[in-house]
């Protein structure tokens, strides 16, 4: 019996999820990084981008050079913006100003598991997160962690729940906002980009979403260079 | 505290050293004086710098004497003062050209050490030049030569090269984050004022190339991170802190940087 041709493939892979872009048809795919070896087996990795990258691949590209190689036409054209990328765990942003100046950084600790808490909180919570408005005053938050314990607080002292999220996700686009330099326009990647509630708790910049698989176009990009 | 500027100071304390049998084993910390390096390195038949991480020295060993929130170099000397056991004595930089740090701990030193320990200060303000600094050597050889030049100086010809990146900053406690750069970055910094012996020449320290793009990088818990980090603002530098190891974080910053400045080095 012959054995089956694995799949050539590119990897973002994430701390929860992992991106697949099948590099014969230019199909994408998201599984859950926790189910991935279910499919790995199948799949020829050409390179790997992301926090578990070096799993799976020896050619392995940074997530912010990834992030830099898919956006880096969009943000010349559009100096002062900045691309920001919120992963599970960490949130990395980029922006290049009229004089062609780079401003680049990555929070894996203030950021502690911005993504991946708002997932758990919302699922915990059943929240249907396209139907809560967003909140008009922010949970003041140093970190996703205390944030949460502090949205705890507020509904132990009788707020409703889907406010304390609200502010819960309101502080956190604050905090993002700050980190990444205050910019009046932010091109958002990540799983995030699917969470309206997210998207409009943003009250003093303009958040155009990318979708999950700039990264993925990053990391094409590096391969073609 | 007694602080030497020259040899002709501490006499009493080479005359000492000349006594002691042979093999002696010097122990030195930063840019010391180079008339005291010279009678230092002519007593002495092993030189140590003890700036350097070693492999068999950990970096806890250090909080028998410093705490934690100090900064990596720092407790690396600590370390190494207090492991290596068969130093014969000490050259420690402890005034302007090094840090309160090291002057500090210089002191808790000399009263736990039953050897010699010289706390020196260099004033030195004669500009030796920066062929290295700005030659086409890999940044990694260029770091190696400045910090082996302290003993003796690197007189070997290099060449000069046209620079595409700046690091600004002091030789990091983690060579490692030096293999990102091409050869085609300069040094600016206090390394550059280590290459030109004034370690002490705070213009010089301030001194960058405006026109190229520059890593502006400080140990975590070192005064120096204000400078650091105002002229990474002042010239658009990517501005760097690192503890003990780089991590991928930083690692990932810094090529992302040095990619983006290179592709987008040519205005609108």
């Amino acid at each position: 019996m012959n054995t089956p041709e694995k799949v050539p493939v590119l990897l973002d892979c994430g701390t929860s999820y992992t991106k697949v872009l099948y590099t014969e048809n230019g199909t994408r795919a998201i599984y859950p990084t926790r189910r991935i070896k279910e499919y790995i087996g199948g799949m020829r990795v050409i390179a790997a981008t992301g926090h578990n990258a070096s799993r799976f691949s020896l050619s392995v590209t940074n997530e912010l050079l990834a992030l830099a190689k898919s956006t880096n036409d969009l943000m010349r054209a559009n100096p002062g913006a900045a691309v920001v990328d919120c992963g599970s765990r960490d949130i990395k942003y980029i922006t290049i100003n009229s004089e062609n100046a780079v401003s680049i950084d990555w929070n894996t600790e203030c950021g502690a598991f911005c993504g991946q808490l708002i997932e758990l909180l919302t699922s915990y919570f059943g929240f249907d997160v396209s139907s809560i408005h967003p909140a008009d005053k922010p949970l003041a938050l140093p970190c996703g962690i205390l944030g949460m314990t502090r949205m705890f607080d507020l509904i132990a002292d009788d707020v409703d729940p889907e406010i304390a999220f609200a502010r819960f996700m309101r502080g956190m686009a604050d905090n993002i906002y700050r980190f990444c330099g205050e910019p009046d326009t932010i091109y958002l990647s990540g799983g995030l980009c699917d969470n309206p509630l997210f998207i409009k708790s943003f009250s003093r910049s303009e958040v155009i979403p990318l979708g999950r698989f700039v990264l993925l176009d990053g990391l094409k990009k590096t391969l073609s260079e | 505290m007694n602080i030497v500027r020259s040899a002709d100071e501490m006499r009493g304390t080479l005359d000492y050293i000349a006594s002691l049998p042979k093999p002696v084993i010097l122990g030195f910390t930063g840019v010391p004086p180079d008339d005291i390096m010279r009678e230092a390195v002519k007593l002495s038949d092993t030189i140590i710098d003890l700036d350097m991480p070693r492999d068999n020295v950990p970096l806890a060993k250090a909080e028998d004497v410093v705490p934690s929130i100090c900064c990596a170099t720092l407790r690396t000397i600590t370390a190494n003062t207090l492991l290596l056991k068969s130093l014969d004595w000490i050259v420690f930089s402890s005034g302007i050209d090094k840090c309160d740090g090291g002057r500090f701990i210089a002191e808790m030193l000399k009263k736990s050490l039953d050897i010699p320990v010289v706390m020196t200060e260099n004033l030195n303000m004669e500009k030796a030049g920066n062929p290295i600094c700005e030659s086409d050597l890999p940044l990694l050889e260029k770091f190696n030569r400045i910090v082996n030049g302290v003993v003796v100086p690197d007189t070997r010809p290099v060449n000069k090269c046209e620079p595409q990146f700046g690091f600004w900053g002091v030789p990091p406690n983690d060579f490692s984050i030096l293999e990102l750069f091409p050869p085609q970055t300069h040094v600016f910094g206090w390394a550059r004022c280590m290459e030109n012996r004034t370690p002490a020449d705070v213009s010089l320290e301030e001194y960058v190339n405006p026109d190229i793009p520059t890593i502006f990088f400080a140990q975590a818990f070192c005064p120096k991170n204000i400078l650091a980090y105002s002229l990474a603002r002042r010239y658009n530098g990517l501005y760097v802190e690192v503890d003990n190891r780089v991590d991928r974080s930083i690692k990932a910053k810094i090529e992302a940087f040095l990619w983006l400045s290179h592709n987008n080095r040519h205005p609108r």
